[in-house]
């Protein structure tokens, strides 16, 4: 399974938290260089899948696999300068500015009492710049607007310059201009970076819209996956959400758009 | 690649900049903090007299106030807090949270009582108490840290438990004060609120020894506990191997506080406090280590100036601290919680 | 596990009843002293001519008073944890009890307070004024009045008013004797004169807090729920709170602080009979004074000759039933 357009390949994973299992024997591959959404109904086990990708779960049967290497025997700065994640609800240290935030990114570039470097000035800078928060660089994290911390965010995570990078949700909590800014954001670093992404997201439609490379869960187990167009049919939806539903092209994209019932 | 902003590199150096000033003025400060607890007394010394003691000659009378009950006592002051404030804001950073201090978790509790245990009924004195002390609250350490992991230590689980074990140790120093007789009481209560009183070489050095050997490890750790702040999944996606990361740093600062309240008692507040004072006064963004061990000490050697000079009866420096510290609390936890920040 | 239906309930209710009375009956009983049957009976008609029978009259307002006190803080403990929805609130925990010895403290060093009536007085206020602040800084900041926030402020307030009273006490030996064996937590000295003056006020207390039961149960759902079914949050949330502050502050102040009673009681009860408070009031309050009173005589049986303060008992007991709790939590509930 382990064709070179895949980086990132989990191979017949079962996850669980202590006793409970919330995914089972579940394979999957990132391809390279595309956008890839986990979408499924709440408690589904998106987000366990999310973690387990980035090495935070390890699993109880099975392996993720990155170039064919099991993530768990790589050393985690190295993995560090490799995958990058978004969690869900980071915490920003009170009174933290921006750009400080942004340069803890570079953590896995730097030797144990490393230096910082030109390289890591520019990585810092390149970040800012490519999420649109370079005017925000001295200002304190807390003042920030919920749509902009966000973006920031994703600037720590490019500062830590990785060809993957694994974001959870990262439209909660924002409106849908927001919501709409963040996602366009990614698929521009995607377009210009070739990084490769992978995210759950809770909005079908957004991720029909974004997705490259669509997963559907349910209940611990992958039921599509393919081309929005190919996930995203009236039958896999119901299956999927358990929701009656009628499917039209998105007359702005043209992607498969789901009008409820 | 874009260049890179000239402004943003020189904003970055100029936060450098202010920090490292910070730095040495507190650096200043404690010396002269220290320098004056080495001539003021009931005789006051000149600093030229303190400096030929110091190097060793022999001058009628100072030889011994400064040699033999100054130096050790301000010594002991420096290191421990030193000691307090570097292990106490390596918790509130760890836990992400002003008020974890070790003060409040319990393992102050477990050194204090197996202290007041010692005195009162084993009736030890000296090293002995000491050694009870940093075997108790490394024990207490472990078993907080222990009884908090369930696929593995989440913070908020190992604070309500520290919690829970120090209101039980607690109530058994109240048990253990009821039975001691009058003398060892008024020991007790002065160990339990921490006093440099029973400065002398044979407790310093073991103090420093530990400092010496402990605080290089956290300096080391300094980054990765920079970067649990910002959550654990953020953190180990960074790079850093949390759970070990934590273990090492719990260790090192349990035996910072242990050794430190063996030695001088839990010199209340200082651990809670220095930490927050620190991140006020070099701002936010750079490790708090440092700065907060320096505010420790300089804490540790104005309150017990205070202590014993300014209050006409002579107080122990934990009964300063303690007076000072309560409002100061009080203030911090109002504002922490509505900013809903961490330090 | 399923909750048993109105009979069964009030089966429980008996149950307690009756382990309250064999617990009153052990502690008449047992003791440093052993004594017979004879004893017992000669002691409880008020005889106290042979040294058993005296050693059983002087236990029996011991007993009334280990029966109130525990009473109060199971009460209290429950109305608590109902008033912050806060499955981890205890008086002790919540630096109540600090406050309430800090306040006696000063009472006694810088007013010479000498009766119990003022102590108990001051110790209820002292209860009050604790209660508002760690409630008050716990319920700053985003989130409202979280669990792990609000035992901080109680931990961190704790640590704040012990400092204080040593810094009262340090240089006045004769109230640092004083206080140590108030401070401990016991029941020991009872006598008739103290459970008097502290009755009126837990049975005021008990009725207000039954007749709050309802809007407490409203109050589980959330404010604005609990608003939408017609009960006034402000006030129900006022008068139990305050029903409860002076349970704890009286109990305090005839006992001392005696911590986990508040904590471990309400659950207990609410696994044996659900969450509706009309029930686990007066559950709580009836397993409350016989857990206490089972404690003392504990403290009195396992250290023959000497006695273990009931204080010291509940906390070493009743850590672990809380570390427990901690560690059965859900991650997102703390």
């Amino acid at each position: 399974m382990n064709t070179p357009g895949n980086t990132l390949v989990v191979e017949r994973a079962s996850l669980s938290y202590g006793d409970r299992p919330i995914v089972t024997d579940l394979s999957l591959a990132l391809p390279e260089g595309q956008v890839t959404v986990i979408v499924g109904a709440n408690a589904c086990g998106k987000s366990t899948l999310l973690r387990a990708l980035a090495r935070l779960l390890r699993p109880a049967g099975g392996q993720v696999l990155l170039d064919g290497r099991d993530v768990h025997t790589i050393p985690t700065r190295q993995l560090a300068r490799r995958l990058g994640l978004m969690p869900q609800a980071p915490i920003a240290p009170e009174g933290i500015v921006v750009a400080d935030l942004v340069a803890r990114g570079r953590h896995p570039h730097q030797g144990l009492f490393g230096r910082w470097s030109a390289a890591d000035d520019a990585a810092v800078a390149a970040a800012l710049e490519a999420t649109g928060v370079s005017d925000l660089a001295d200002r304190a994290v807390d003042e920030l607007s919920g749509g902009q911390r966000q973006r920031v965010w994703i600037a720590m995570a490019l500062a830590q310059e990785t060809s993957v990078l694994l974001l959870d949700e990262p439209t909660t909590y924002l409106d849908l201009a927001h919501q709409i800014e963040v996602l366009d954001l990614l698929a521009r670093l995607n377009a210009e970076r070739g990084t490769t992404i992978a995210m759950v997201l809770h909005d079908l439609n957004l991720a029909a819209r974004y997705a490259d490379h669509l997963v559907a869960l349910r209940a611990g187990r992958m039921v599509a996956a393919g081309t929005p167009a190919e996930v995203v049919t009236e039958e896999t939806v119901e299956a999927v959400f358990g929701l009656p539903c009628m499917v039209v092209a998105d007359p702005v994209t043209g992607t498969p758009l789901v009008v409820p019932r | 690649m874009s260049t890179v902003p000239v402004t943003l590199v020189g904003e970055r150096r100029r936060r450098a900049t202010r920090r490292r000033s910070v730095l040495g003025l507190l650096a200043a400060l404690v010396a002269i903090a220290f320098a004056a607890s080495l001539m003021i007394g009931h005789t006051l010394y000149g600093p030229v007299d303190v400096v030929r003691v110091i190097l060793g000659q022999d001058v009628p009378g100072a030889s011994f106030t400064v040699g033999d009950l100054r130096v050790p006592r301000a010594s002991l002051g420096l290191l421990a807090g030193l000691a307090f404030g570097i292990g106490g804001v390596t918790f509130q950073t760890m836990l992400r949270n002003p008020l974890a201090a070790p003060d409040v978790i319990g393992i102050s509790s477990g050194a204090s009582a197996a202290g007041v245990f010692g005195i009162v009924v084993l009736g030890l004195s000296g090293l002995a108490v000491s050694l009870v002390a940093v075997a108790a609250a490394l024990g207490v350490a472990l078993l907080i840290y222990v009884l908090a992991w369930r696929d593995g230590v989440l913070g908020s689980r190992l604070v309500l438990i520290g919690i829970g074990i120090a209101a039980m140790l607690d109530s058994v120093v109240s048990w253990v004060l009821v039975r001691a007789s009058q003398w060892d009481l008024q020991t007790a209560m002065r160990w339990l609120t921490g006093s440099l009183n029973a400065a002398s070489w044979e407790l310093v050095v073991p103090l420093l020894a530990v400092v010496l050997l402990v605080v290089p490890v956290l300096l080391a750790q300094s980054r990765p506990l920079e970067l649990l702040q910002l959550g654990d999944d953020a953190a180990a996606a960074l790079g850093v191997r949390v759970e070990r990361t934590r273990l090492v740093v719990i260790v090192a600062a349990v035996l910072l506080i242990a050794c430190a309240t063996a030695a001088a008692g839990p010199i209340a507040f200082v651990a809670f406090l220095s930490g927050p004072v620190a991140a006020r006064i070099v701002g936010p963004g750079a490790s708090l280590l440092v700065p907060a061990g320096l505010v420790g000490a300089l804490v540790v050697l104005v309150a017990d100036q205070i202590g014993q000079w300014a209050l006409g009866t002579r107080y122990p420096v934990g009964v300063v601290t303690g007076a000072l510290g309560a409002p100061f609390l009080v203030y911090l936890l109002a504002r922490t919680h509505r900013f809903g920040g961490s330090l | 596990m399923s909750l048993p239906g109105r009979a069964g309930r009030t089966t429980w209710l008996f149950v307690a009843l009756a382990a309250l009375a064999v617990a009153a009956l052990l502690s008449v009983a047992l003791g440093v002293r052993a004594v017979g049957w004879s004893d017992i009976v000669a002691g409880l008609s008020g005889d106290h001519d042979t040294v058993g029978a005296a050693a059983v009259a002087k236990r029996v307002p011991r007993t009334a008073l280990a029966v109130l006190v525990g009473g109060s803080l199971g009460l209290a403990g429950a109305v608590m944890q109902g008033v912050t929805r806060n499955p981890l609130a205890d008086p002790a925990l919540l630096g109540v009890t600090s406050g309430s010895a800090l306040a006696v403290v000063c009472g006694i060093a810088f007013f010479g307070l000498a009766a119990p009536s003022s102590y108990l007085a001051v110790a209820i206020l002292g209860a009050a004024a604790a209660a508002v602040l760690v409630h008050a800084i716990g319920s700053l900041g985003r989130g409202g009045p979280t669990t792990l926030k609000l035992a901080l402020a109680g931990a961190a307030c704790t640590a704040a008013f012990s400092s204080m009273v040593s810094a009262v006490l340090l240089p006045r030996i004769d109230v640092m004797n004083e206080f140590r064996f108030w401070q401990i937590g016991g029941v020991g000295g009872a006598d008739w004169h103290r459970i008097g003056m502290v009755a009126p006020l837990v049975l005021t207390a008990l009725v207000v807090c039954m007749g709050a039961a309802r809007g407490l149960d409203a109050l589980a759902l959330g404010d604005d729920a609990a608003a939408g079914l017609g009960v006034h949050v402000g006030r129900t949330r006022l008068l139990a709170g305050l029903a409860a502050i002076v349970l704890c502050g009286s109990a305090t102040a005839v006992a001392g602080p005696i911590g986990f009673v508040g904590l471990v009681v309400p659950h207990l009860c609410r696994l044996l009979v659900g969450s509706a408070h009309r029930w686990l009031l007066p559950l709580s309050l009836l397993v409350g004074a016989a857990l206490l009173t089972l404690a003392d005589v504990l403290g009195r049986v396992v250290a023959r000759p000497a006695e273990l303060d009931v204080g010291i008992v509940t906390a070493v007991l009743g850590a672990p039933f809380f570390i427990a709790l901690v560690r059965r939590a859900a991650v997102r509930a703390l």
